[in-house]
């Protein structure tokens, strides 16, 4: 078990910073969450997530506002799977599973994950 | 920890939730929810990637034969998903772009399409499976 | 990595004991009972909006939203369906080519019987809706069938559901293979579906009233007793099963035919969850 933690660690490292190159700067891809957060025909995630940017417009409530995401997940890595399939918690979550059902691409999502992650 | 060994003790009595937990689609779709396409992680002790079959099926040479292969892979298997009555509304839509594509010889872009729409079929019949024991937990119970 | 251990561990233990719990509403055939699952929706809608009375949800989201129920109010004090009614009336009283109308159809001459349908057919086995009806009368007397979601089919309807205002819905599941097609309805509406993995349920149940962008799903208890509607998006009247098409869609599904047999199902468990409450159709919505 210990060996799975430590390569699933290693990976994750390699693939942060790969990520980083492929996307260009952190602004850009925190550009590009914004885009697909808010975008209807993106993410869409302000049709049911509120969140502290003055872009936001027509926000939902049908899931928690997006806030205190740093505390609520100190490892960003399960913020992503959160968002990849919020099912895999909770089989009765009404969330799309955005990664699972190919809603969103991986690129999208790791994006989503920084732009949210300033929250 | 004796209390979540006790719990344990009781799951694995009950059913077999503590294998499923492990099952290799649980450790693929885990690490790859974490980390995205192209993170490898370790399972039963050997070493696997997080890419998709159709992943790698798309990234083979782009040619006649195999843009060919994975239409009718794709083909088949949006049979298999309708049958099911678990279709998504562009898995069709993949398939005859990936068709005309394949027709005009724009094999990458044919197999790229055909990779998508097979990806769409196969885990619409994965949701058609965890919906057989599933739905009954939405609904409201009588107190 | 103990803390994922511990977590899929206990909610292993969570989702089996749910599923305990759960099998006493009923997933087989042996075992549901559709009293129970009504008495069970009504009381999920009690706890919910405790403010509600259940006759109310024959108003939809208007039973529950307060701020959208004043604009609605004012819509039906001119209600948008009235030529619809009107237009349906003439419909429904003219004569076939061989001197029938549909009159000679149904039970007392077609009106105030809304709250029977979704009917079970014994000798068919099947699901018989009210636009069935109205059709399979049509092509029984050598006259064309309508389009099944808009138009000239739910203005009979809404014609026929007018005539049967304030009736209360009486939908009867006589045996096991009406109680087949009921479980059959039952579990397509609490079924995860389509790209967006939504069941009807998710948005009708579990969201309803709260806010996706600036629409509030609308509760499932009482569904049915205002079809025919108007719908402002619509522009037009148009039937139940042109919303379940709409509906499904919206899952990204593929969706199905209107009338299939899945959706009549559908139709039958979702108005059997409505008896008790009366037939206020047609209405206005959103």
């Amino acid at each position: 078990m210990r060996k799975l933690i430590s390569t699933l660690a290693i990976t994750g490292l390699t693939l942060g910073v790969a990520g980083t190159a492929v996307a260009g700067s952190h602004g850009d891809m925190i550009k590009e969450g914004q885009d697909v957060y808010h975008g209807k025909s993106r993410g869409n995630c302000i049709a049911c997530h509120e969140i502290s940017d003055p872009i936001a417009n027509q926000a939902g409530n049908v899931g928690p506002m997006m806030i205190a995401m740093k505390a609520r997940y100190p490892n960003k890595a399960e913020l992503r799977a959160q968002i990849w399939d919020a099912t895999a918690k909770n089989p009765l979550s009404i969330m799309p599973p955005m990664g699972k059902h190919n809603i969103l691409t991986e690129d999208e999502i790791d994006a989503v994950v920084e732009y949210i992650y300033q929250y | 920890m004796k209390k979540i060994a006790t719990i344990a003790a009781v799951a694995a009595l009950t059913a077999s939730s503590l294998t499923m937990a492990q099952s290799f689609q649980e450790a693929f779709d885990m690490n790859r929810a974490m980390y995205g396409a192209g993170a490898t992680f370790e399972w039963n002790g050997k070493s696997y990637n997080t890419s998709y079959i159709e992943e790698e099926l798309a990234s083979k040479p782009a040619n006649q034969a195999n843009a060919q292969a994975l239409f009718d892979a794709a083909k088949a298997k949006l049979a298999e998903v309708r049958e099911a009555g678990f279709a998504w509304r562009d898995n069709v839509k993949y398939l005859k772009q990936a068709k005309e594509a394949l027709e005009a010889g724009e094999y990458q872009k044919s197999m790229d399409l055909a990779a998508r729409s097979h990806l769409q079929s196969r885990v619409g019949l994965e949701q058609a499976e965890t919906a057989k024991n599933e739905w009954i937990l939405a609904v409201p119970p009588l107190n | 990595m103990k803390i994922i251990k511990t977590t899929l561990l206990a909610m292993s233990v969570a989702a089996l004991s749910q599923t305990a719990m759960a099998a006493k509403t009923g997933a087989t055939l042996s075992t549901v009972d559709p009293e129970a699952d009504r008495i069970a929706l009504q009381e999920y809608m009690k706890d919910r909006f405790p403010d509600t009375p259940v006759s109310e949800y024959v108003n939809g989201i208007y039973a529950v939203d307060a701020a959208s129920r004043a604009q609605w109010e004012e819509i039906e004090e001119f209600p948008p369906y009235e030529l619809d009614l009107e237009e349906g009336e003439e419909l429904f009283n003219e004569q076939f080519a061989n001197g029938k109308s549909l009159a000679d159809c149904f039970d007392n001459g077609g009106e105030g019987i809304r709250q029977n349908y979704p009917m079970w057919n014994d000798e068919r086995k099947t699901v018989v809706t009210l636009e069935m009806a109205i059709n399979e009368c049509r092509l029984q007397n050598g006259e064309k069938p309508y389009g099944w979601k808009k138009g000239p089919i739910a203005k009979v309807s809404a014609y026929m559901a007018y005539t049967s205002r304030g009736n209360e819905f009486v939908i009867d599941i006589p045996n096991d293979d009406a109680k087949a097609a009921y479980l059959d309805g039952k579990k397509f509406f609490y079924t995860k579906r389509g790209q967006l993995n939504l069941s009807c349920a998710d948005c009708h149940l579990t969201g309803t009233n709260r806010l996706v962008r600036a629409d509030r799903p609308s509760p499932a208890l009482g569904h049915s007793t205002h079809f025919p509607v108007v719908r402002s998006k619509w522009g037009n009247i148009g039937t139940i099963h042109r919303r379940y098409e709409g509906c499904h869609r919206d899952s990204r599904s593929e969706f199905l035919k209107v009338q299939s047999e899945t959706y009549r199902n559908l139709e039958y468990f979702q108005t059997y969850m409505s008896n008790g409450l009366v037939v206020n159709g047609p209405g206005s919505r959103k």
